[in-house]
């Protein structure tokens, strides 16, 4: 990639809306243009100033207040009755979707069980000796930059705090033979590790689920990445998670 | 009773996110009680329309709104101290005055939250869509009705406008 390419895509790539292999190569482009490289290190900065220093605005009480009463007051639409059958045939379409979903990912056994166990244990190594993450979360540019410097990819994958996943950390680890991410995300009082690694495979497969010694494991891969994820969550936030950190990277394409 | 439900779900699908419309629409008309004006009719247009919304994205979809009445307004009551874009937004060199004069009355004392006020509407809405509401391109191209290379490039150049403003200490 020339400086030209890299700086045409330097705002998606600041804005982590880069697909993870167009990622890959501005990353290796910045490791030797210390040019770009210095570009790169002023718009994350720009972005952290804007964020930090810029307000947000909150709706004063009151107006909440006055919508709520206006909503109570007038009426809406005239023509709302032939609306409401569809509506409550998306929810029952829906609510038949998850369950077959549901259904199918009980009936798709993992077919990598050592590797299930390798996760777990991952997992339960960082639980117990106090060494959950290395790097604490601020942005997606010092985390990427972070794992670039130790693994040579970053993963496609952000803070998901807005949507009750808050990213707390990251470290690297090592699973199946090989030295991979490990992002730290929080729900609630419980952690889950995230187990990120480039993959050969470039096809995108489907979300699995398994349950082992106590633990909810959801994983695949997409666009030649391998996401597994553990923790102690119910299955069904397991699933919630996966779909947020799925749209995360699909979005980015 | 059919009404109740509908104002039930529609306190619960737009209700919390009458925040980002407010802080949306607080950085479109650059405060004071325009926004609270603005977030109203929004508010009262989003009702009256509520049984369009098929679900999903609610934030987005009041969001869209939010957008659409204030180009109305802008339209039929133009704003005090608010820029309208009439130029076309992919040609290379649009200007932008406000920033321009206020760049070159005080190099240095400008903060960054000032620069942005003084920015288009188009730009200023891009920064606060990404990095306020936190949006993804996708989401904000559905909003703002372009492509997603066009928000892009209006962030891009909102960003360049933005970067020649100082740090805040010193």
């Amino acid at each position: 990639m020339h400086c030209e390419e890299a700086l045409r895509l330097i705002h998606s790539y600041v804005d982590g809306e880069l697909d993870f292999a167009r990622r890959l190569e501005i990353d290796q482009h910045l490791d030797i243009c210390y040019a770009c490289k210095r570009e790169r290190h002023g718009w994350f900065e720009l972005r952290f100033a804007v964020r930090e220093q810029v307000p947000y605005f909150s709706a004063p009480p009151a107006l909440a207040q006055r919508v709520r009463s206006m909503v109570r007051e007038q009426k809406p639409q005239k023509h709302e009755v032939p609306s409401r059958p569809w509506g409550w045939l998306a929810v029952g379409v829906a609510f038949a979707l998850v369950v077959a979903l549901t259904t199918t990912t009980v009936f798709l056994r993992s077919r990598e069980p050592s590797l299930a166990q390798e996760i777990v244990a991952g997992h339960v190594r960082s639980l117990m000796a106090n060494h959950l993450t290395d790097m604490v979360w601020t942005d997606y540019g010092t985390m990427g930059a972070w794992f670039v410097g130790r693994l040579g990819f970053a993963p496609p994958v952000e803070d998901l705090a807005a949507k009750g996943f808050p990213l707390v950390g990251c470290r690297v680890d090592y699973v199946d033979g090989r030295r991979v991410a490990a992002l730290v995300y929080q729900r609630h009082l419980h952690y889950i590790n995230l187990f990120v690694w480039p993959s050969a495979d470039r096809k995108s497969e489907k979300v699995l689920q398994e349950k082992l010694q106590g633990y909810n494991l959801i994983y695949w891969s997409h666009n030649g990445v391998t996401f597994w994820a553990v923790s102690d969550l119910g299955s069904a936030e397991m699933q919630v998670l996966a779909g947020l950190l799925r749209n995360q990277t699909e979005e980015a394409e | 009773m059919l009404a109740d439900i509908q104002s039930a779900r529609f306190e619960e699908s737009m209700l919390p996110h009458v925040d980002a419309a407010y802080d949306v629409a607080w950085w479109l008309v650059s405060g004071g009680s325009d926004a609270e004006d603005l977030v109203e009719e929004v508010c009262l247009r989003a009702w009256r329309c509520f049984t369009g919304f098929r679900g999903g994205d609610g934030r987005s979809w009041l969001l869209t709104i939010v957008r659409s009445t204030y180009y109305t307004w802008v339209r039929e009551k133009p704003l005090q101290g608010v820029a309208v874009v009439t130029e076309d937004l992919q040609s290379e060199d649009v200007e932008v005055p406000e920033a321009a004069r206020l760049l070159a009355e005080s190099s240095s004392r400008e903060t960054l939250d000032e620069v942005l006020q003084a920015l288009l509407a188009e730009f200023r809405e891009a920064i606060i869509l990404r990095e306020l509401v936190r949006l993804s391109y996708k989401e904000i191209s559905e909003i703002a009705s372009v492509p997603v290379g066009t928000v892009m490039s209006r962030l891009a150049r909102a960003r360049a406008r933005l970067q020649i403003c100082p740090a805040p200490e010193a």
